[in-house]
Order: C-alpha cells, then sequence, then structure tokens
C-alpha cells in the first residue's frame, strides 16, 4: 500500500482545494485506512508464519521420502506388496499439500478482500455520516451567522455551534491553525461579537456602579428629611410648650407683682405714718381736696372727719374744724 | 389645641382678675370729686347702681373666669382707686365712714359677683 502522508488544517485554503466534506472524508479515510493496514500486516504476518510451517512439514516430508534425481537413475525394486509408486505417492502428497496450499492461500486471499472491501465500506458509512454531521453543523452555521446581525440570542447560538463545530473537528483530529480563522468574514463576526460582548459588560458594569450610586443617595436624602422631620417636630413641640408656659409665667409675674403691691399695702396704701402732723384748718362740715406738701398728691377731706391721710406718702394730717364764720386755710374743693 | 388655649386663658384671667377688676373700679371713681364721693357715703349710695352699663359688662364678663374673690379688700380697693383718683384714696384712708363705706361697697360687689358665678 502506498505510503501517503496526509496533511490538512481545518479551514486551510489552497488554490484547488477539494471541497471541505471530501476533504474531511479522506481524511477520516486515511486514518482508518492506515488502521487497517497495520491490521493486514499483522495478518500477513501471521500468514506468512503458517506457510513457514507448512513449509517445513512439507520440507520434513521431503526428507522422509528421497527426492528422485534427474539424472535417470531409477531405483526400483519390487517388493511384491503390489505395485508402490514412492514417486507417484510423493508426487500425489506434493499435489496434495500444493492444492491445499493454494486453496489456503486463497481463502485467505478471499478473507483479506472480504476484510478490506468490509472495512472500506464502514469507512464510506462513517464518511458519510461525519459529512452529514458536518454539512448540518455548516448549515447551521450559515443559518446563524445570516441571524447573528440582528438578535444577540442568534449571536450566542452561533458561537456555540462554532464551538461544537470545532470539537467534532478535534475529534476528527483535525486542528484549527492558532489564532487565525481561515474566512475573513467569520473572523470579522467573530471580532464584531467580542466587541459587542465587551461593550455590554461595560455598559452593564456602568450601570450597576449608576443604580447603587443612586440608591446610597436615595437612602442619605431619605435620611435626611427624616432627620429634617423630626428636628421640626421637636421645634414645633418647643413652640407649643413655651406658648402654653407664656401665659403661666406672664399670670405669674404679674400675680407676684400683685402680691408685692398688696402686701405692701399696708406700707403703701397711703398709711405711712411720717414723724410729724400737719394740721389742716377746715370749717365744719366741708369736705374737699388739699395738696400734700411733702408729695403734692391730692390729699381729700372728708365733711366731718378728723384726720387726713396722704395716699402717696402716708402723711398725717390732722383737721381742725373752724366754725364757718372763722377764717381757714382754704381747702380746695 | 382651642381647649388648651381657652383653658389657659381661662386660667390667665383668673390670675389677672383682681387687676382687671382693679381697672374698673379705677374707671369707676375717676372724675368723681372728693365732695361727690362724700356725699355717696353721707346717702348711703350703692355703688352697684352708679356704675355705667359698660362697667358692669365688664364685671359680669369677670364672673365666668373668677370664683375667688378673697383679694377683694379695703386695702385692694384704695390701691385701685388711688390709680385713677388719689384724693378719693386719701379721703376713704383718713376718713371712717368713707371706710366702712368702701367696705361695705366692696361686699356688695363680691356678693354681686358671687352670686352670678
Amino acid at each position: 500500500m502506498a505510503d501517503k502522508t496526509w496533511r490538512m488544517a481545518f479551514g486551510e485554503r489552497s488554490g484547488d482545494s477539494p471541497p471541505a466534506d471530501e476533504v474531511l472524508g479522506m481524511t477520516v479515510a486515511d486514518a482508518k485506512r492506515r488502521r487497517l493496514e497495520r491490521q493486514m500486516e499483522i495478518e500477513d504476518l501471521e500468514y506468512r508464519r503458517k506457510r513457514a510451517e507448512m513449509e517445513k512439514e512439507r520440507r520434513a516430508a521431503e526428507i522422509a521420502v528421497d527426492k528422485p534425481s534427474d539424472s535417470g537413475f531409477k531405483i526400483s525394486g519390487g517388493v511384491n506388496l503390489g505395485t508402490i509408486d514412492l514417486q507417484e505417492e510423493r508426487r500425489r502428497a506434493e499435489e496434495k499439500s500444493e492444492k491445499i496450499a493454494r486453496e489456503k492461500e486463497q481463502t485467505l486471499n478471499s478473507l483479506a478482500d472480504e476484510n478490506s472491501k468490509l472495512r472500506d465500506s464502514i469507512h464510506a458509512k462513517d464518511i458519510d455520516t461525519l459529512r452529514m454531521m458536518f454539512g448540518s453543523q455548516m448549515e447551521n452555521l450559515q443559518r446563524l451567522i445570516e441571524q447573528g446581525n440582528n438578535s444577540k440570542k442568534a449571536q450566542g447560538d452561533w458561537y456555540e455551534e462554532y464551538q461544537k463545530t470545532i470539537s467534532i473537528a478535534q475529534e476528527l483530529g483535525l486542528q484549527a491553525p492558532k489564532g487565525e480563522v481561515s474566512d475573513i468574514s467569520i473572523q470579522l463576526q467573530l471580532k464584531k461579537m467580542d466587541y459587542d460582548h465587551s461593550m455590554e459588560m461595560r455598559r452593564f458594569d456602568r450601570e450597576a456602579k449608576h443604580q447603587d450610586r443612586q440608591f446610597s443617595l436615595e437612602l442619605k436624602r431619605m435620611e435626611r428629611e427624616d432627620r429634617h422631620a423630626a428636628e421640626r417636630i421637636q421645634i414645633e413641640r418647643e413652640k407649643m410648650q413655651g406658648l402654653f408656659q407664656a401665659p403661666k409665667m406672664v399670670g405669674n409675674v404679674i400675680a407676684k407683682a400683685l402680691m408685692e403691691g398688696a402686701g405692701g399695702g399696708g406700707n403703701g396704701g397711703g398709711a405711712v405714718q411720717s414723724g410729724g402732723q400737719i394740721t389742716l384748718e377746715a370749717d365744719a362740715g366741708e369736705a374737699g381736696e388739699t395738696e400734700c406738701p411733702q408729695c403734692a398728691e391730692p390729699v381729700g377731706i372728708g365733711p366731718n372727719s378728723k384726720r387726713a391721710v396722704c395716699s402717696g406718702c402716708g402723711q398725717d394730717f390732722v383737721i381742725k374744724r373752724n366754725n364757718p364764720q372763722t377764717t381757714a386755710e382754704e381747702v380746695r374743693l | 389645641m382651642q381647649k388648651a388655649l381657652n383653658a389657659t386663658g381661662k386660667g390667665l384671667i383668673s390670675e389677672f382678675a383682681p387687676g382687671v377688676a382693679a381697672g374698673v373700679l379705677g374707671e369707676w371713681m375717676r372724675g368723681i370729686s372728693v365732695k361727690g364721693a362724700a356725699s355717696w357715703v353721707e346717702q348711703d349710695v350703692n355703688l352697684l347702681e352708679k356704675i355705667t352699663p359698660n362697667h358692669r359688662h365688664h364685671l359680669g364678663r369677670l364672673k365666668n373666669f373668677c370664683h375667688d374673690y378673697k383679694w377683694m379688700t379695703l386695702e385692694w380697693g384704695i390701691k385701685a382707686i388711688r390709680e385713677t383718683n388719689p384724693a378719693l384714696a386719701s379721703l376713704f384712708l383718713g376718713w371712717d365712714e368713707g371706710r366702712e363705706w368702701l367696705i361695705k361697697q366692696l361686699a356688695l360687689i363680691k356678693q354681686e359677683l358671687q352670686g352670678g358665678s
């Protein structure tokens, strides 16, 4: 069997590269063919070993019976055991052994052919299966690429299908060239998806931070309002208390003042006895009013009173009643 | 709150009652001459009949807020009169009959107030 070395990379493009499915099929077949070759080699070795054994046996049989020469000497003898033609017997035995060997070889060949045919059919079936899987996967990819621009979910599904395709290719023994995808459109799509993904993550982070900030600000505002409300309530309470206290305080002050005035009324009611007495003269039955010489407060005099008291300084006046004819100090009425 | 204010108002007026009544009495006696008061004393005039209806109305309002008239004494009356009419105050201070008349009038006023409360 020819020893061919197949080397292919998934997605590698050449000028006249066969279709992808054929490439895939050929690669898979190559792998299986190598396995079969190894197996056939083993069987071949086995066959040869058996053949060598048979040869050995045959030679052993020849050693037991001399091989006739071609120089024309014949040794014949007669044992009247009948006609024994040892050469004929040997020839027959040789023919028989050759026939057996041929049959055996034919059988082995036919079995090997059948084996190879079966393997080829298995290969073909495997190839067909993989071809179908790959074809369907590519169809999915194609479909999702077409849908990828419209929805992010489709992009996510396309990416998953792409990953599945990669995994299938890796199972087949293929490896993608590192860092690059052959199809430029797929490259662009992948780059775009990565970019969109990163932008989305940044936006999400930004929104999360903004919402956290808003939440903390709202909390602070509510706490501030609570504090202000409590302060206002406290102020109102103090106002009301002050309001209720004010009349009481005023009343207390006034009552105290009145009480002090009343307490001093004994002294301040004009009943302070001065040291000296002032004598007033008035007519009998005459009432009137005069001025206190000490404090200039008006002093009232009753019609028949014998004394008068200044309500301002408490000066005591003695009233001397005169008869109507008698002159008296004028009393202002 | 209105109830509290009313209650406070009543308490306040009851605290101010002596002062208020003193003011009323002083107003009654403002302008009364010594001679005129002397004639009232000699005729034993009822002071309540001499006061104007307006002053009587003010006195009546006092009934609603004041229930204790222990403060209505002679000294209080003389002090009240002295604010507006010192001559009259000295008249009642020095004249026995005038003093007695004033005491009687204050008792009548007190009776009037206590009778209406």
